[in-house]
């Protein structure tokens, strides 16, 4: 279904992989990376769109309007509001959301493309073989999977002398940096229908990204953490006051 | 839950349910494996969750091997068996498994390696050879006691062969190795210049061929590890290449079957069949039976000629095996598992496994 993203990504991969000393984690590393410039405008729309909604939650106006109608029978008219407010602010309610589903096949095409490039079995060689159009392929074949202490086609584990069980180090990480990510796109409001969107994400998103990267390779798991600190990062950098927080500077004082 | 917290969380179950539906854990990621026992009469069958043993001469099934499905099992490479009466069993489970052929019970279990067991192992002079995908080839006593290892740089996917007290073992490493059976000691490598997923092919005077990945075919002396002669093949060539009387068979990913003169490498036919062909060719009563992916199964006379064409549903991948009169071909689809075709291409018997 995805084929004609995931054939490229894997060229893409391979290509970056043959050319950083046959280090399929950097590869992975490098090919994040120029997936996040890719996919940039949409990650920044998102993020600008997350602390919009987040210093909303500080407005006065909003907090007027939310005074002003309480109780449940005026729900619809406090919507009719909000979105009136949204507009006055040129805020998009849908703009943390679209991104993400549009990374969505992203994602899924990364997993393909790292699943199929590390060839565990022999139908995923055989279709590997079919997607690569290198001319030095041959000799790159098998992939080098070997990266750190781990083997990056099956499912990452830690293991200590002094333990009898392997630690699943990466999807710890996992668990912890999806967890910083999606609460920094979290509003505060408890009220606030986004901010019961933003909850359900902040429980389930770490949890199923951290189960992922438990159950499947770790080449995967390494581009949900690379992924995640990247947009960790992106947050911080890009940390400007936005049109909602503007708003909301209170005036000075003026002098009698 | 209410209805609205579900909309909310729906993008994130979907992403789990494709991420779910394209993992190892569901279907199948292979093919069939198939090893005939023409003493009692037996097929067993490796494919996905079980092993099946059938009667050749109407495809009843006798056994499976797990009874039941169990998680993490499955199965792909053919069943071997020993000469004290074990049937042995690659697991993608990282076991490797025992088993009763005459009932399916199980033996033993050897759980020491990390990685799957993809191909075959060798049951030679008393001790049991299996290739791993954590690159080492595990030495077992018939018991499943660890004997010794021999380390490869990368995954162990084929079958090793014996020549004259030694392994020949092709590895995806690029190199053929010859392997001491007493120590487990190096003796010799050669670059084949690509990466190996069959085994090698003995054939006489000590030579051995492989097809590589570098869409070559390679004659090797085993007993110095010297190349003899390469062949240029269209691609991969994926399969073992079958040797007959002087003449060696092989098949490529472009569906082109080549037929070498042995001693020299020389090519004598070839036919493009257009389907991949990923198993070996299988030389039958004066006849050769190709399988390829476009789900055709082809018989040729020896000089090429074509007898006939039979088409089952499905992309065929594995090897066709005889078994008596029977060319048996894995399917690995819901509607037949194996298919039995006898030497006019007509179809003997078929099965499918109960689902469970």
């Amino acid at each position: 279904m995805l084929e004609f993203i995931i054939v490229p990504f894997t060229n893409v991969l391979v290509f970056i992989y043959s050319f950083l000393g046959q280090n399929f984690g950097l590869a992975i590393i490098v090919f994040t990376l120029l997936v996040r410039l890719v996919t940039y405008p949409f990650n920044a729309s998102q993020m600008k769109s997350a602390k919009a909604m987040q210093e909303l939650q500080s407005n006065p106006k909003w907090k007027q309007i939310q005074e002003k109608y309480k109780g449940k029978e005026n729900r619809e008219k406090l919507a009719q509001e909000q979105m009136k407010l949204y507009q006055e602010l040129g805020i998009n309610p849908f703009g943390a959301c679209l991104p993400t589903l549009i990374q969505l096949p992203l994602i899924i095409a990364m997993y393909w493309a790292v699943t199929r490039a590390l060839a565990a079995t022999p139908l995923q060689l055989l279709d590997f073989a079919r997607g690569l159009s290198l001319s030095n392929a041959a000799d790159l074949i098998p992939l080098n999977s070997h990266f750190l202490w781990m083997d990056l086609g099956q499912p990452e584990r830690l293991y200590l002398d002094f333990l009898p069980i392997g630690i699943p180090v990466l999807a710890a990480i996992v668990l912890v940096t999806s967890y910083i990510q999606t609460k920094m796109m979290t509003p505060a409001n408890p009220g606030d229908q986004g901010a019961q969107m933003g909850r359900a994400m902040n429980l389930y998103m770490p949890i199923l990204m951290a189960y992922i990267s438990y159950i499947y390779s770790a080449g995967l798991a390494l581009y949900f953490v690379t992924t995640n600190v990247l947009s960790i990062v992106q947050y911080y950098i890009t940390r400007r006051p936005t049109a909602a927080a503007k708003a909301v500077v209170p005036a000075k004082p003026k002098q009698p | 839950m209410t209805m609205k917290r579900l909309t909310k969380i729906l993008p994130l179950l979907l992403l789990g349910l494709l991420l779910t539906a394209c993992g190892s854990g569901v279907g199948a990621v292979s093919w069939p494996g198939i090893t005939i026992d023409e003493e009692s009469g037996t097929a067993y069958v490796a494919y996905n969750q079980a092993v099946y043993a059938l009667q050749i001469e109407n495809g009843a099934q006798r056994w499976r091997f797990p009874a039941e499905n169990q998680a993490n099992f499955t199965t792909f490479a053919p069943p071997q068996l020993t000469e004290d009466g074990q049937l042995l069993v690659s697991g993608y489970d990282q076991t490797l498994y025992s088993v009763n052929p005459e009932n399916g019970n199980p033996g033993w279990t050897f759980a020491g390696a990390t990685n799957r067991f993809i191909g075959s192992p060798l049951v030679a002079a008393g001790l049991i050879y299996a290739p791993n995908s954590d690159n080492r080839l595990y030495t077992l006593a018939t018991n499943g006691e660890l004997q010794w290892t021999f380390s490869s740089q990368q995954p162990l996917w084929s079958q090793p062969i014996l020549v004259d007290e030694m392994l020949i073992v092709s590895s995806m490493d690029h190199n053929v190795y010859g392997v001491d059976t007493g120590s487990g000691e190096q003796i010799w490598s050669l670059d084949a210049g690509g990466a190996m997923v069959s085994n090698p092919t003995l054939g006489e005077g000590g030579i051995v061929y492989v097809g590589t990945l570098n869409r070559q075919v390679l004659a090797i002396d085993s007993s110095r590890g010297r190349l003899i002669w390469s062949h240029d093949a269209p691609d991969w060539v994926w399969g073992a290449p079958t040797y007959f009387d002087g003449q060696l068979f092989a098949g490529d990913l472009t569906g082109t079957v080549i037929v070498l003169d042995a001693a020299t490498g020389q090519e004598l036919w070839s036919v493009d069949t257009e389907g991949a062909i990923t198993g070996s060719p299988l030389v039958m009563n004066d006849h050769i039976y190709v399988v390829n992916e476009n789900g055709q199964v082809i018989s040729f006379t020896l000089d090429g000629t074509i007898q006939w064409t039979q088409t089952i549903e499905a992309k065929l991948y594995g090897s066709p095996v005889a078994a008596g009169n029977l060319i048996l071909v894995g399917v690995g689809t819901s509607e037949a598992l194996v298919v039995a075709l006898d030497e006019n291409g007509d179809t003997a018997w078929t099965f499918t496994p109960a689902s469970q």
